[in-house]
C-alpha cells in the first residue's frame, strides 16, 4: 500500500499512515480558513492520480490518499475557478470514493465511509465538529481493518471493476471470475466468496467459476476456501467486469485454526444430505493394503453401508447398489469394484474431491433413486511438471502431469496396475491356478482456449481379469470418454455442453471340456449429450437449467462356443436400445439472509425403442411362460414404450442463528435401468436391464429434515438428519430365478414395493491437530411383494428386510498430527448383521442331509466390527527438492476380528455345516510407499 | 532384503486368501421342527420303482444315517389312462414295486396316502425313457489322484436333462494278515479258515450330491466327460480294486430346474458372490391341506447303468495300508496270553522257534473294524 501525501514521497506502509493521521489530529487547532481553495483544470483521459496532483498544487489544503485505491480508471474533467470541495464531489461522484477534511486543511481521500476527521468526544462531551465531508453518513472503521491486513500487495490493491460511469451509481451488476489454485494454476470449486456488507456470498463451481452480484462502489471481496489460505480483493466496482482469484494453500498448521462463519457452508447450503470430501481427507483414512479407497471412504460417511469387505457397492439411505448413479467427470462408471471388490474403480491419484447426494439431488442429475456420487477428477498442473509414483503390496500406480501449454492447456495421465498374479503362484497348491489382476488408467486434458472457453477431455479405462483356481476366466472392464465445452456468454449466463460415451463389458469363458467350451458376454453402452446452463439472475435468485438426452444399446448376453470343437449352440439374448432424456430448471433462491430454497423440476421421458420382441401376458394373470399372450416384432428405431414424468426436487434452509440451521427437502426420482442380481454382493456378473413394456421403470420419493449446528467458531460441524423414503418398482427374484441369458426375464422377476427411513447423526472437526468424524445411523429398508397376481408371494405378502437393511451402524474416523512430518490415523466401524435366510430345517435327499429354506432375510449375521490404524511419515518438508517421499504404515483389521461376511449350510459328504465366512481372518499389515517429483 | 519382502508379502497374502477364512456356525436360532413330509424315487419302468418317505428334522437335529422314516403309508402309480399300481411296504419308510408295466405314450402320478390321514398327490409327469451310458471313464489329474467322468448321448436329441447317482465299492486290505483265528468253543488258536478271512473287505457308498447336466444349449445332445467324483491319490478306495455303477435318469425340465436349485441352495455356497437361498417347490402337493409344504419331486421313465472297475495298478499313485511294525508277541501256552489275544489282540502267526504268536490290535488286522464287509460282491471281477 502506497500511501502518498504528494511532500511525503516514500511514506509506504498503513502504520505510517496512521501515525501520521493520530499526529495530525493530536496537532489539530483552529484553524483558519484558505483564500486557495479554488481550482481550474482541464483533462481529457486523466487518471485521478493525475488530477488529484495537478489540483493539490491550486490550493493550500493537503491531499493525502492512496494511489492503489485509486488505480486506473480514466476519465476527463475540467473545472473553472471550482470550490476545491465542489470539485472533489464532482470527481468522486460516482465512485466510492469520499473526502474529508481536518483542522489543519488536510483533505483524506479515501474508498468507503469517509474518515472521522476530528478526535472522538472527550471528556467534556464537547460535540466536535466534521468541517467538510464528502459523505454525511455514518462512519466506518475501515482504516482499522486494513491496518489489519498484512503488506501483501495482492490483498491491498484497488482492483477497478468495469468501466467508470456517469450518472446512477446505484444498482447492482455481477463480478465473476475464476478461483485457482496460484502454484498449480487447478480451479478451486467450493470456495466461499462473500462481501460482508450488504451480506452476498457464492461459491464457485466445479471449475472454479463464480458469478456474483454486488452493488456498484467499493468492496471487499473475501474468498475462503478448506486447506487453502483465506485472501481478499479490494474492489471498486463500476459495471460488469471479471476478476480472477489466485489462492494460496494453507501449510498445516499445527495451532487452532479459526475457522470462520463461511466456511460453515453445512450451516449455509440450501441443500442437505451433501457430502463433500476432498482427496486429502481420504487418504488419511487407512484401508486395507494402504490404498487410498474412495468408495471405501465414502462408506464411513452417515447414510451409506456396504453389505460387506468383498463388496464396493454402495447402499445409501436403505438403496439398493444400482441405485447410485456414479459419475467420473459425467462419465457413468457402471462397475465401480477392483479385484473382488477389494479395490475402488477411481485412481486417487487424479481425483480431487467427491461428492455425495443422498437427499438433495441437484435437477441436472437424475436416473438414479438413491444418490449421486460425483467424482471430480484434478485438472492437472498449468505451471510446471511433476508426477507422482506409489508402491504397495498389491498395486502400484504412477501419475504425471503439466502443461502442455503454460497457463493454457494441462494434461494428466494416471496408471495404476496390479502384480498379484506372482504372489497367487507362490501360494500352497489350493490357490497355484488362481489368478487376478487389474488395471486402469485416466487422461484428462484440460485446455483454456481464451477467457471464455474452455475445453475439459476426460478418458478413463479399466480391466479386470480373475480366474480362481478352476477352468472359468471372468473379465470386466469399463471404458469412457467425455469432452465438455465451458462457455462464458457474460457474467450472468455461462454453459457447459457435455458429449461423452460409456461402456461397460464383461466376459466369462471356460476351455476346459472343449465339447462346451464357451464363452458368454455382455455389454451396455450409452452415448449422451448434456447442456446446462446457470444464469446469474439477482443477488436473489440463481437459475440452473438444461438439458440431456441419453442413449442406451445394450447387449444382455451373448454365448458362444468357444473352439472349433464345441457343441455349444450360440445364443444371443437380444440387443436392447433405450433413449432417456430430460429436461430442468432449477433456482437457488435467496430469500432474506436467513431463509433460502432451491427448487427444480426436471421432466424425464424414456422411451423403449426397437428392434426388439416384446412379450405379452394375459394381464391378471402371474407373468410366466404358461400365461404368454403373444409377442410383438418392432422395427428397428420403433418407440416401443415411452414413460415419462415430472421429477421434483426441492430443498430450504433457515438459518436460526449463525451457526444453527433447520434444512427440509422433498425429492423424487425415476430409474430406467435396473442391474439384476441375486447375489448379496454386487457380483461381476451382475447384468444390467433396460425397462420395457413388462418392466417398469423404478420411482422412488424422499422427505428429509436437518438440524445443523456449528460448534467453537465452526471448528466442529454437527448434524442430525432424519428421512422417509418410498420405493416403487424394485426388482426382487423369484425363487430360483435365471438372470443369466435370459429371454423373457420378465417372469423370474417380482416388483415390490420398499420404504426406508432413519436417523443419521454426524459430528465432524475438520481442522486442527486432532481431525476426523463420528457417524451413526439409524435406518431400516423393507420391502414387500404382496401381489397375489404376481405368481409368488415373498413371505406372505409382508414386509420383509432388504438384504441390505443394516438397523444399527457407527463409524469414527481421527487423525492426529503429531508433527509436520507425522501423524496417525485411526478408523473403527460397527454395524450391525445383515439379514439372512437361515434354514428353518433339515430334510434327506439324494444322498444328504439338505437345508430347507423359508422366509427371506429373517436372521441376521452376527455384527460387524472393525479398527484400522495407520501412520504416515513424510520426507523432508524443503520445498526445491526435486523429489519428496512419504511412507505409510498400517494395520487393517487391528483386533483381528474374523467379521461375517456371510452364514451359510453346506451339505457336505452326507451332512449339512454351517459355516461363517469372514473375508479377513486377521489383522493385516500394510505398507506404502509414495514418492513426488517436479 | 529383497528376500524377506518378498516372504512377507506371501504372508500377506496368505493372510488375505487363506486367512479368508471359514468357521463352523452354529446358529443361535432354532426353528421349531417342521416335520414335513419328504418324498424321493423314481417311478421306473425298467427296474424296480423304490420310494423312499421321510420326514425333514429341525436344523439342529442329529443327523443320524437314517432320516425319520414315514411308516404305514399307502402308495399308488397312477396312469393317465387310470391304471393305478399300488406299491407295497418294504419297511422303514421304504415303498416298491418290482415291475411296472409302463406305457411311453402315458403320463404317471404318485398317490400318497400317510397313516395320519393326509394325502399327497403329484403332478401327471411324462414318461421319459432315458438313453443308455456310452461309457464311464477316469482320468489322473495334476494332483495325481483320479476323476471319474460319464459319457453320454441321445441320437435323438430329445433327453437334454440328465441326472446321475452312483454306487461305488471298493476293495481293500488290512494292515497285516492274520493266518490263525481263535476258535471259542476249543478255546485254542487254529488256522484261520477262507470263509473267516478278515484281511480283504469291500465296503460301498452312495452318492451325495447333486450330479445334474443339460444340455440344451448345445447343438446336440452329448453328455462328454461329465465330472462325477473325484478320488484324491493314495486313498483307501484306489488301495486294491474300486468299482462304480453309475445310473443315469433322464429328467423333465422342471425337474432339472428344481433339483438345480436345490443344489444352489444346498451344494454351491461359501463364495463371495452366493446366490440367496430360496424356496424350493416341487411338484407334489397335499391335497387334504393345501398349505402343507412336501419336498420332492416325482419323475418316470427308464434307469440305464453302467459299472466300471479301477485296479490300483492303473492309478498313478496308490498306497497300501500298513500298521505298526512292532508286533507284541505273547505266550500262547499261558492262560493270560491266550486271554489277551481273547480280549483285545488279533492273532497273526505262530513262531515255531519261541511257541509265541505274533498279535496285532483288530485296527490293523481286522479290515472290519475299517467299515468294510468281508463278503465278496456278487458283481466282484
Amino acid at each position: 500500500m502506497i500511501i502518498s501525501p504528494l511532500n511525503r514521497p516514500g511514506m509506504t506502509s498503513t502504520s505510517c499512515f496512521r501515525i501520521f493521521l493520530c499526529i495530525s489530529l493530536l496537532l489539530s487547532a483552529n484553524s483558519v480558513f484558505s483564500q486557495k481553495d479554488k481550482v481550474s483544470i482541464d483533462v481529457k483521459n486523466a487518471r485521478p492520480a493525475d488530477i488529484l496532483k495537478a489540483i493539490d498544487q491550486q490550493v493550500d489544503y493537503r491531499l493525502f490518499y492512496d494511489t492503489a485505491e485509486l488505480d486506473t480508471a480514466r476519465m476527463d474533467i475540467s473545472a473553472s475557478q471550482q470550490p476545491l470541495f465542489e470539485f472533489l464531489d464532482h470527481l468522486f461522484q460516482g465512485t466510492e470514493l469520499t473526502w474529508s477534511v481536518d483542522r489543519q486543511r488536510h483533505v483524506f481521500i479515501v474508498k468507503g465511509e469517509s474518515i472521522v476527521t476530528d478526535m472522538p468526544a472527550g471528556p467534556a462531551g464537547k460535540k466536535n465538529t466534521t468541517y467538510g465531508s464528502g459523505s454525511s453518513d455514518s462512519l466506518r472503521d475501515y482504516l482499522n481493518e486494513v491496518a489489519k491486513a498484512p503488506a501483501a500487495t495482492l490483498e491491498n490493491r484497488l482492483y477497478v471493476i468495469g468501466q467508470k460511469q456517469t450518472g446512477n451509481p446505484q444498482g447492482m451488476v455481477t463480478v465473476a471470475g475464476y478461483a485457482r489454485d496460484a502454484k498449480t494454476g487447478e480451479p478451486i470449486p467450493g470456495a466461499s466468496i462473500y462481501v460482508e456488507n450488504p451480506r452476498i456470498g457464492v461459491y464457485s463451481d466445479q471449475y472454479g467459476y463464480f458469478s456474483i452480484s454486488l452493488p456498484r462502489g467499493r468492496h471487499t471481496l473475501n474468498i475462503q476456501s478448506v486447506g487453502m489460505k483465506d485472501t481478499k480483493r479490494q474492489l471498486l466496482v463500476y459495471s460488469e467486469g471479471k476478476i480472477n482469484i489466485d489462492l494460496y494453500t494453507q501449510v498445516a498448521t499445527l495451532k487452532k485454526v479459526f475457522v470462520s462463519a463461511e466456511k460453515a457452508s453445512n450451516i449455509k447450503r440450501t441443500d442437505m444430505g451433501v457430502q463433500k470430501l476432498d482427496i486429502k481427507t481420504i487418504k488419511q483414512v487407512p484401508v486395507v493394503f494402504g490404498e487410498a479407497d474412495i468408495l471405501r471412504v465414502i462408506t464411513t460417511l452417515p447414510g451409506v453401508k456396504t453389505v460387506g469387505e468383498a463388496s464396493t457397492g454402495l447402499n445409501v439411505r436403505g438403496g439398493a447398489p444400482d441405485q447410485n448413479l456414479i459419475l467420473f467427470n459425467d462419465a457413468t462408471i457402471y462397475n465401480s469394484a477392483h479385484f473382488f471388490g477389494l479395490f475402488s474403480a477411481f485412481n486417487p491419484e487424479v481425483v480431487k474431491d467427491v461428492e455425495l447426494y443422498k437427499s438433495s439431488i441437484p435437477a441436472r442429475f437424475g436416473g438414479r433413486l438413491s444418490s449421486v456420487l460425483d467424482i471430480t477428477s484434478r485438472e492437472g498442473n498449468k505451471k510446471e511438471w511433476t508426477g507422482s509414483a506409489g508402491i504397495g503390496l498389491l498395486t502400484s500406480r504412477f501419475n504425471v502431469e503439466g502443461p502442455l501449454v503454460k497457463d493454457k492447456t494441462s494434461i494428466i495421465l494416471g496408471a495404476r496396475t496390479t502384480y498379484a498374479d506372482w504372489l497367487l503362484n507362490e501360494l500352497p497348491a489350493q490357490y497355484k491356478n488362481s489368478k487376478a489382476s487389474f488395471y486402469d488408467a485416466n487422461l484428462i486434458v484440460s485446455h483454456e482456449i481464451n477467457k471464455k472457453n474452455s475445453l475439459y477431455l476426460t478418458a478413463y479405462i479399466s480391466q479386470d481379469h480373475f480366474n480362481l483356481n478352476n477352468d472359468t476366466t471372468y473379465g470386466y472392464g469399463n471404458k469412457n470418454i467425455s469432452l465438455k465445452w465451458k462457455h462464458i456468454y457474460s457474467n450472468k449466463l455461462n454453459s457447459v455442453f457435455t458429449g461423452g460415451y460409456d461402456h461397460y463389458n464383461y466376459n466369462i469363458y471356460s476351455t476346459d471340456n472343449p465339447l462346451t467350451a464357451y464363452r458368454l458376454r455382455f455389454d451396455i453402452a450409452q452415448a449422451y449429450f448434456r447442456t446446462q446452463f446457470n444464469y446469474y439472475l439477482s443477488a436473489s435468485h440463481t437459475l440452473e437449467f438444461g438439458a440431456s438426452s441419453l442413449r442406451y444399446k445394450l447387449h444382455p448376453g451373448s454365448y458362444d462356443p468357444h473352439g472349433t470343437e464345441s457343441l455349444i449352440v450360440a445364443d444371443t439374448v437380444p440387443a436392447e436400445q433405450a433413449l432417456e432424456s430430460a429436461a430442468y430448471l432449477s433456482d437457488h433462491y435467496t430469500v432474506n439472509s436467513s431463509l433460502s430454497l432451491d427448487g427444480g423440476i426436471r421432466y424425464s421421458m424414456y422411451s423403449y425403442l426397437g428392434p426388439g420382441t416384446v412379450n405379452k401376458y394375459a394381464p391378471g394373470l402371474p407373468v410366466i411362460t404358461d400365461n404368454l399372450l403373444n409377442t410383438t416384432n418392432y422395427k428397428s428405431g420403433a418407440f416401443i414404450k415411452t414413460n415419462g414424468g415430472p421429477e421434483f426436487r426441492v430443498s430450504a434452509r433457515y438459518l436460526l442463528t449463525d451457526d444453527l440451521s433447520l434444512k427440509a427437502g422433498y425429492n423424487t426420482q425415476r430409474q430406467y435401468i435396473h442391474s439384476l442380481s441375486n447375489t448379496t454382493a454386487m457380483a461381476p456378473t451382475d447384468i444390467w436391464k433396460l425397462s420395457d413394456p413388462n418392466i417398469k421403470p423404478q420411482y422412488g420419493d424422499q422427505v428429509s429434515l436437518g438440524l445443523y449446528r456449528n460448534f467453537k467458531n465452526n471448528t466442529i460441524e454437527t448434524s442430525v438428519e432424519v428421512y422417509y423414503k418410498r420405493i416403487e418398482h424394485y426388482l426382487d427374484y423369484k425363487s430360483g430365478a435365471e438372470l443369466i441369458m435370459n429371454h423373457h426375464i420378465e417372469t423370474d422377476v417380482l416388483e415390490t414395493k420398499g420404504k426406508a427411513y432413519g436417523v443419521e447423526l454426524l459430528i465432524k472437526k475438520q481442522t486442527g491437530k486432532i481431525n476426523g468424524w463420528f457417524s451413526y445411523t439409524w435406518s431400516r429398508t423393507m420391502l414387500r411383494q404382496d401381489d397375489p397376481n404376481a405368481g409368488e408371494l415373498i413371505n406372505g405378502g409382508k414386509y420383509y428386510p432388504a438384504n441390505y437393511d443394516i438397523p444399527h451402524s457407527a463409524t469414527l474416523v481421527g487423525n492426529y498430527r503429531f508433527t509436520h512430518r507425522v501423524s496417525v490415523s485411526l478408523n473403527a466401524t460397527y454395524a450391525t448383521g445383515r439379514p439372512i435366510t437361515l434354514p428353518i430345517g433339515l430334510y434327506y435327499y439324494a444322498g444328504s442331509y439338505r437345508t430347507l429354506y423359508s422366509d427371506r432375510n429373517a436372521y441376521r449375521i452376527p455384527y460387524y466390527f472393525r479398527t484400522d490404524f495407520s501412520m504416515n511419515v513424510d520426507g523432508n518438508h524443503k520445498v526445491h527438492q526435486k523429489f519428496h517421499g512419504s511412507w505409510t504404515f498400517g494395520v487393517y483389521n487391528i483386533t483381528g476380528r474374523r467379521n461375517p461376511y456371510s452364514v451359510y449350510y453346506v451339505s457336505e459328504n452326507g451332512q449339512v455345516n454351517g459355516y461363517k465366512l469372514s473375508i479377513f481372518g486377521s489383522a493385516i499389515p500394510f505398507v506404502n510407499y509414495n514418492i513426488k517429483f517436479n | 532384503m529383497i528376500r524377506s519382502i518378498k516372504i512377507a508379502l506371501i504372508l500377506v497374502f496368505i493372510a488375505l486368501l487363506g486367512g479368508h477364512c471359514k468357521d463352523r456356525y452354529v446358529s443361535p436360532y432354532n426353528p421349531p421342527t417342521q416335520g414335513y413330509l419328504v418324498v424321493e424315487g423314481y417311478i421306473s419302468g425298467n427296474t424296480p420303482t423304490l420310494y423312499h418317505l421321510t420326514r425333514s428334522i429341525s436344523l439342529a437335529g442329529e443327523q443320524n444315517d437314517v432320516p425319520p422314516p414315514v411308516t404305514g403309508a399307502k402308495l399308488q402309480v397312477e396312469g393317465s389312462d387310470n391304471s393305478f399300481y399300488p406299491m407295497s411296504d418294504r419297511g422303514n419308510g421304504y415303498y416298491g414295486v418290482d415291475t411296472l408295466p409302463l406305457r411311453s405314450s402315458l403320463e404317471y402320478r404318485l398317490r400318497i396316502k400317510t397313516s395320519d390321514g393326509q394325502e399327497f398327490l403329484s403332478s401327471y409327469v411324462a414318461y421319459k425313457p432315458t438313453p443308455a451310458i456310452d461309457s464311464v471313464t477316469w482320468r489322473a489329474d495334476g494332483g495325481r489322484g483320479i476323476q471319474i467322468y460319464v459319457n453320454t448321448h441321445d441320437p435323438a436329441d430329445t433327453t437334454r436333462y440328465y441326472q446321475w447317482e452312483y454306487t461305488e465299492t471298493w476293495e481293500y486290505h488290512s494292515g497285516v494278515q492274520s493266518t490263525l483265528m481263535y476258535v471259542q468253543s476249543l478255546d485254542t488258536l487254529l488256522p484261520r479258515t477262507d470263509s473267516a478271512q478278515i484281511y480283504t473287505c469291500w465296503q460301498s457308498d452312495t452318492s451325495s450330491a447333486i450330479y445334474i447336466t443339460s444340455t440344451a444349449k448345445q447343438s446336440q445332445d452329448v453328455v462328454s466327460a461329465f465330472p462325477l467324483i473325484y478320488l484324491p491319490p493314495d486313498g483307501v478306495k484306489t488301495s486294491v480294486d474300486y468299482s462304480i455303477n453309475v445310473r443315469q435318469y433322464a429328467l423333465t425340465k422342471d425337474g432339472y430346474d428344481l433339483l438345480t436349485l436345490m443344489q444352489k441352495n444346498t451344494e454351491s455356497l461359501g463364495t463371495i458372490f452366493d446366490a440367496l437361498p430360496s424356496q424350493i417347490t416341487g411338484n407334489i402337493t397335499c391335497i387334504t391341506n393345501s398349505s402343507l409344504p412336501v419336498i420332492g419331486w416325482v419323475s418316470a421313465g427308464t434307469v440305464q447303468q453302467k459299472r466300471i472297475f479301477v485296479n490300483n495298478t492303473q492309478v498313478p499313485s496308490y498306497y497300501t495300508i500298513t500298521c505298526a511294525t512292532d508286533t507284541p508277541v505273547v505266550n500262547v501256552k499261558s492262560r493270560y496270553g491266550l486271554d489277551f489275544i481273547v480280549q483285545q489282540y488279533v492273532p497273526l502267526s505262530f513262531d515255531p522257534d519261541s511257541s509265541h504268536v505274533n498279535v496285532s490290535a483288530p485296527t490293523c488286522a481286522d479290515c472290519r473294524t475299517k467299515g468294510g464287509s468281508t463278503t465278496k460282491p456278487s458283481y466282484w471281477q
